[in-house]
C-alpha cells in the first residue's frame, strides 16, 4: 500500500484524483493549500506528491523546493501553466514530472504508476548486471534474445518492423537519424520514396511505448532533421 | 537688532535732519569769519575800522567802481535812475532825473528818495552836466552848495584834472597808493571835477556800495573770530555724526525690511534735477536779496541770510538723500524720463520685430528682409562711396551665409519629416536652434513623432496587455475544465445503463474536449499575432520535414479516403526556421486539409524551388463545402470555411499558422479557385 499526497485548491480536482488513484489500490491524503501539504509531508510516510502550482497560502513551487531540502520523495507538478518557462521552473525546483490541467486521467494515472515503481522498485533493477542483448534508456528495456520491450515494466507488442526500427535508434541511443538513415540502416538496402512509411511507422512505434505521444519521453522527432532515442 | 533700531528711530533721524543745517552753517560761518580774521590781521588788533587798510581800499575801490559807472553815464549820452536802470534821454524823457539849471551848468539829481551814505558829485567841464547823488533841496541847488555837503563831511576825497584833495590822511596826495584804480580815476578826472564823500551819519538801506559791507564784516568778525576755532571743531564733529548717521539710516522705516520710497524718491530724476534747479534759483535770489538789508541791519541781514541758508541746506539735504536712496535700490537711472523713453523705443522695436517674425505671411516677410538688404546695401554706398562698394560684397556674403544658415535648418527639418514618413518617429529636433516660421515646424515635427511613436507604444502594449489577459483567462477556465473532463470520463466508467444518458455523456465529453482544444489556440493565436513568442531559427531539411508530417498524418488522410500525393525536389533543401513553430504551421494546414477535404479525393503536396531562392510549399484539395468566402477572410480568427461551425475545430488554426509563418520571416497564403483550396508557404532558401 504505498502514500499519495494530493493538493490542490479545487477540492473537486482532489476528489477526481483520489477516485483515480484509489482504483489503482494507492492510499490518499488530501491538501487543498501548500502549508496542509506541508504537515502531512512533515507527518506521513509518503512515496508520492501530487501538487498544484497556484494555491493560496503557500505555493506550489515554494513546497516543492522545501520538500527537496530533506527529502527525495517524488513529486508530480499539475498546473493550469502550460507555458514552456514555467514547466523549467517546475521540473528546476525538484519536480520529477510536470502535467498541465486540463489532463487526461488516465495519463496522470500512467505517469504515477511510473514514479512509484521507479521510487519503490526499479532502483534494485539497475543494480542487475547488464546483458549484451539488453538495450534500454530510462525505463525503456529492449531485450534482443526474447525479442521483448518493456516500459515502466509494463511489456509492448511491436511489429517486426517497429521492433527493428525501435531497436536500431535505442542501439544508438542519442543520435539523430533521419529518415533514409534509418532506412538504409534497417532495411539494408537504399531507400527510394518510402520515407512516409518510416514516419508513419515511428508514430505507431511513440504511440505504443509513450504516455502522450504528443509529448514523448523516449522517441524524440526533431522536425525538418530526423528521430532519436532519448538518452535517460 | 539694536542697530537696526536705531535706523530706524524715526525721532531721532527728523532731529539730525533738522540740526545738520545748523551746523553745516555754522561750519560755513566759522570759516569766513577764520578766512576774514586771517586777511585781515587788523581785526584782531581791535583798530576803528576807518584806520584800517580795509576802508581804504573799500572807499578807493567805489570811487573806482562809481568812476567807470559815471565816465559809461558821460560818453555814452545816458542816466541812471537811484536803483541803477539805465534811462535813454531820447526815449524816455518821463523818467529822467530831476535837473537844476545853475548858470551854464545843469545838474542832475540821480537819486532823490533816499540818502546814501557813499555821496558823490560829477562835474563835465567839457558838457557842463553834472552827475551827483545827493538829493535836490533848497541846500543842494548849486554846484557850489554840493562841494560845500560833500566837503563838510569827515570823509571826503575828491580830484579834479589829476590833482586829489581828501581829508583822509592815508588817501592824500603824498600817502596815496598809486595802483590801477588810482589810474583809471585819474584818467576819468580830465576836464572834470569829481568829488566823494561817506556819510557815516547817514542810517538808510544802502547796497550800493561796498565800505557799509566792508565795515560789518569788520565789526562782526571782530567781535566773532574768538569762538570760531571751537565752534567749527565741535560743528565739524556733530555734523559728520549726523551725516554719517543719516547716510545709513537712508530709506530704513520702523515695520519695514525694504527701503522705503516716499513720493520724492519717484519723481523722475529730470524732473526732479529741474525743480531743484529752479529751488536753488530762488535760494539764491532770497540770498541775494537777504544780502542788501546788510547796509541796514547787519544783524537782520545775518538772520535771514541764516533762515534762507537753513532752508536752502535742508532741501539740498533732501535732494541728496532721495538721490543717495535712488543708488541704494538701483533706480538712478530707471527712475528717469530718458530711461523710461529709451525703454519704450526698445520696447517698440521688439514689438515691430516680434511682429515681423510671428508674421504667417512668408513672402511679405521675405520681402521685408529683401527690401531691408536692398537699403542696407544702398546705404552703404550711399556712405562710404567707392569703399562701400567693398561693403557691399562683404554684406551680400554675409547675407548669403545667413540664407544658407536658415536653408540648412529646413534641411534639418525636412530630413526628420522624411524619417517619419519612412517610419522612424524616434527623432527629436532642437527646438531652440530655430526661429519663427522654421521653429513653429520644428514644434510640430516633433509633436507628430512624438504621437507616432506613442501610438506605437500604445498599440503593443495594448497588444501585449491583450495576450496576457488572454493567458490569464485561460488559467482560470482550465481549473474548471479540468473537473469537467475527469467527471464526465468518471461518468463514462459508471455502469450506467441508460442509451440516452449514455448518449449525453459522449456529448459532454466531446465538447469538454473541443472546449480544451479551444483554449488552447486562442493562447496559441493571441501570443503568435501579437509576436510574444521566441523564435529560434535552425536550418532545417524542407523534404525530411515534409515527409515526417505526412507520415504523422497519414492515417488521419486515409480515415477519409484522401490519398496524399507528394512531389518533392531531387535535390535536398535548406531553409531557416524554428522546427517547432514550422511544425505547427504544417500541422494546421494539414489539419484544415484532414478536416475540410472532400471524402476519397487527392490531395497535392508539391515542394517547388522558384526563383530568387524562394522556397515554396503548396497544398491544394478540394473543398467539401463551397466556399463562398474570401481567403483573406479564412485567415482571420474564428472564421470558419462552413457557416453553420458545426465540425470540431477554434477556427484559430490558419490564422496561427499564418502569424506563426510571418514570425519566422516566411509568407503564408490561401488562394481559392471553385472547390480548390490552396495554401501556399514561402521560404528563403538557405
Amino acid at each position: 500500500m504505498y502514500n499519495i499526497l494530493v493538493c490542490d485548491d479545487d477540492k473537486e480536482i482532489v476528489n477526481a484524483i483520489e477516485i483515480y488513484l484509489e482504483k489503482e489500490g494507492y492510499q490518499i491524503y488530501k491538501a487543498y493549500n501548500g502549508k496542509e501539504a506541508l504537515k502531512i509531508i512533515d507527518n506521513k510516510e509518503l512515496h508520492l506528491v501530487i501538487l498544484d502550482i497556484m494555491m493560496p497560502e503557500l505555493d506550489g513551487i515554494s513546497v516543492a523546493e522545501k520538500v527537496r531540502k530533506d527529502k527525495a520523495i517524488p513529486i508530480i507538478m499539475l498546473s493550469a501553466k502550460s507555458e514552456d518557462y514555467d514547466k523549467i521552473k517546475g521540473l528546476n525546483v525538484g519536480a520529477d514530472d510536470y502535467i498541465t490541467k486540463p489532463f487526461n486521467p488516465m495519463e496522470l494515472v500512467a505517469r504515477v504508476n511510473s514514479q512509484i515503481r521507479r521510487y519503490t522498485k526499479l532502483g534494485s533493477i539497475n543494480q542487475k548486471e547488464e546483458n549484451d542483448d539488453i538495450y534500454k534508456s530510462g525505463e525503456l528495456v529492449i531485450d534482443d534474445s526474447k525479442k521483448e520491450v518493456t516500459v515502466d515494466g509494463k511489456n509492448i507488442k511491436l511489429t517486426p518492423t517497429e521492433y527493428n526500427i525501435l531497436k536500431f535508434l535505442t542501439k544508438n541511443k542519442g543520435k539523430v537519424f533521419s529518415i533514409s538513415q534509418i532506412y538504409e540502416n534497417v532495411w539494408e538496402e537504399e531507400s527510394y520514396g518510402a520515407e512516409n512509411i518510416i514516419a508513419v511507422h515511428i508514430r505507431h512505434i511513440r504511440e505504443k511505448i509513450e504516455i502522450n505521444p504528443r509529448e514523448p519521453r523516449y522517441l524524440k522527432v526533431i522536425w525538418g532533421i530526423g528521430y532519436k532515442i532519448e538518452n535517460i | 537688532m539694536e542697530e537696526k533700531s536705531i535706523l530706524k528711530n524715526q525721532v531721532l533721524k527728523i532731529l539730525a535732519f533738522l540740526t545738520l543745517p545748523i551746523f553745516a552753517m555754522i561750519i560755513i560761518i566759522d570759516c569766513v569769519l577764520i578766512y576774514y580774521s586771517v586777511a585781515h590781521p587788523e581785526i584782531k588788533e581791535n583798530k576803528d575800522f576807518y584806520d584800517t587798510d580795509m576802508f581804504i581800499e573799500s572807499y578807493l575801490g567805489e570811487v573806482e567802481r562809481k568812476s567807470s559807472s559815471l565816465k559809461d553815464e558821460v560818453e555814452e549820452g545816458y542816466f541812471i535812475d537811484e536803483y541803477g536802470y539805465w534811462i535813454d534821454p531820447a526815449e524816455e524823457n518821463d523818467r529822467m532825473p530831476i535837473y537844476v539849471q545853475d548858470g551854464e551848468y545843469r545838474i542832475y539829481y540821480q537819486t532823490n528818495h533816499t540818502k546814501k551814505k557813499f555821496i558823490y558829485l560829477l562835474i563835465n567841464e567839457e558838457t557842463k552836466i553834472a552827475y551827483t547823488n545827493i538829493q535836490q533841496t533848497a541846500k543842494t541847488n548849486t554846484l557850489e552848495k554840493l562841494k560845500q555837503e560833500i566837503i563838510t563831511n569827515n570823509k571826503y576825497w575828491s580830484i579834479s584834472n589829476n590833482q586829489i584833495q581828501t581829508n583822509i590822511d592815508r588817501l592824500s596826495e603824498e600817502n596815496i597808493v598809486r595802483n590801477e584804480d588810482l589810474q583809471e580815476i585819474s584818467e576819468f578826472s580830465t576836464n572834470k571835477q569829481y568829488y566823494t564823500a561817506f556819510d557815516e551819519t547817514v542810517q538808510n538801506l544802502d547796497s550800493t556800495n561796498d565800505i557799509t559791507l566792508s565795515r560789518a564784516l569788520y565789526n562782526q568778525t571782530q567781535a566773532l573770530y574768538k569762538y570760531a576755532y571751537s565752534t567749527l571743531a565741535v560743528s565739524i564733529i556733530l555734523g559728520a555724526i549726523e551725516l554719517i548717521y543719516l547716510i545709513y539710516s537712508l530709506g530704513h522705516v520702523k515695520n519695514k525690511e525694504d527701503i522705503y520710497l516716499s513720493w520724492l524718491d519717484k519723481i523722475p530724476l529730470e524732473i526732479l534735477i529741474g525743480a531743484y534747479s529752479l529751488l536753488f534759483l530762488v535760494e539764491a535770489a532770497l540770498l541775494v536779496i537777504c544780502f542788501s538789508v546788510v547796509a541796514v541791519d547787519v544783524n537782520l541781514c545775518v538772520m535771514l541770510i541764516m533762515l534762507v541758508g537753513y532752508f536752502s541746506i535742508l532741501s539740498a539735504l533732501c535732494g541728496a538723500g532721495t538721490l543717495l536712496k535712488r543708488i541704494k535700490v538701483h533706480t538712478f537711472f530707471k527712475n528717469s524720463i530718458t530711461y523710461r523713453i529709451l525703454k519704450w523705443i526698445v520696447k517698440k522695436y521688439k514689438n515691430v520685430k516680434n511682429t515681423i517674425s510671428a508674421n504667417k505671411n512668408l513672402g511679405g516677410k521675405i520681402a521685408l528682409y529683401f527690401i531691408g538688404m536692398i537699403a542696407v546695401s544702398g546705404i552703404l554706398i550711399l556712405v562710404f562711396g567707392g569703399f562701400g562698394i567693398l561693403l557691399d560684397i562683404v554684406f551680400w556674403i554675409w547675407c548669403y551665409y545667413k540664407i544658407m544658415k536658415e536653408v540648412d535648418k529646413f534641411k534639418q527639418i525636412h530630413d526628420a519629416a522624411e524619417k517619419i514618413y519612412k517610419g522612424d518617429t524616434n527623432i527629436k529636433l532642437d527646438e531652440s536652434l530655430y526661429t519663427g516660421v522654421l521653429k513653429e515646424l520644428a514644434v510640430y515635427i516633433n509633436d507628430i513623432a512624438g504621437g507616432f511613436s506613442n501610438a506605437i507604444k500604445e498599440s503593443l502594449k495594448s497588444e501585449r496587455l491583450k495576450t496576457e489577459l488572454i493567458t490569464n483567462v485561460s488559467h482560470d477556465i482550465k481549473t474548471p475544465l479540468t473537473s469537467i473532463i475527469n467527471y464526465v470520463d468518471l461518468l463514462k466508467q459508471e455502469n450506467i445503463q441508460n442509451e440516452k444518458a449514455k448518449e449525453y455523456i459522449e456529448v459532454l465529453d466531446n465538447k469538454s474536449q473541443r472546449l480544451k482544444k479551444l483554449i488552447e489556440d486562442l493562447v496559441e493565436a493571441s501570443k503568435a499575432s501579437s509576436g510574444n513568442i521566441k523564435i529560434n531559427k535552425e536550418v532545417l531539411n524542407v523534404k525530411e520535414l515534409l515527409n515526417q508530417v505526412t507520415g504523422e498524418f497519414e492515417d488521419k488522410f486515409n480515415g477519409r479516403g484522401l490519398n496524399i500525393i507528394s512531389k518533392l525536389p531531387e535535390e535536398t533543401i535548406y531553409i531557416k526556421a524554428d522546427s517547432r513553430y514550422l511544425y505547427r504551421v504544417l500541422e494546421n494546414t494539414y489539419s484544415n486539409v484532414a478536416k475540410y477535404a472532400e471524402e476519397n479525393t487527392r490531395v497535392y503536396i508539391d515542394c517547388i524551388l522558384e526563383e530568387e531562392n524562394t522556397v515554396a510549399i503548396y497544398v491544394k484539395n478540394i473543398s467539401k463545402d463551397e466556399l463562398n468566402i474570401s481567403a483573406d477572410e479564412l485567415m482571420q480568427r474564428f472564421v470558419r470555411g462552413d457557416k453553420s461551425r458545426n465540425t470540431e475545430g477554434s477556427g484559430l488554426g490558419l490564422s496561427i499558422a499564418k502569424s506563426l509563418t510571418e514570425l519566422q520571416d516566411g509568407t503564408f497564403n490561401i488562394y481559392l479557385d471553385g472547390d480548390l483550396f490552396k495554401v501556399a508557404i514561402k521560404f528563403k532558401r538557405v
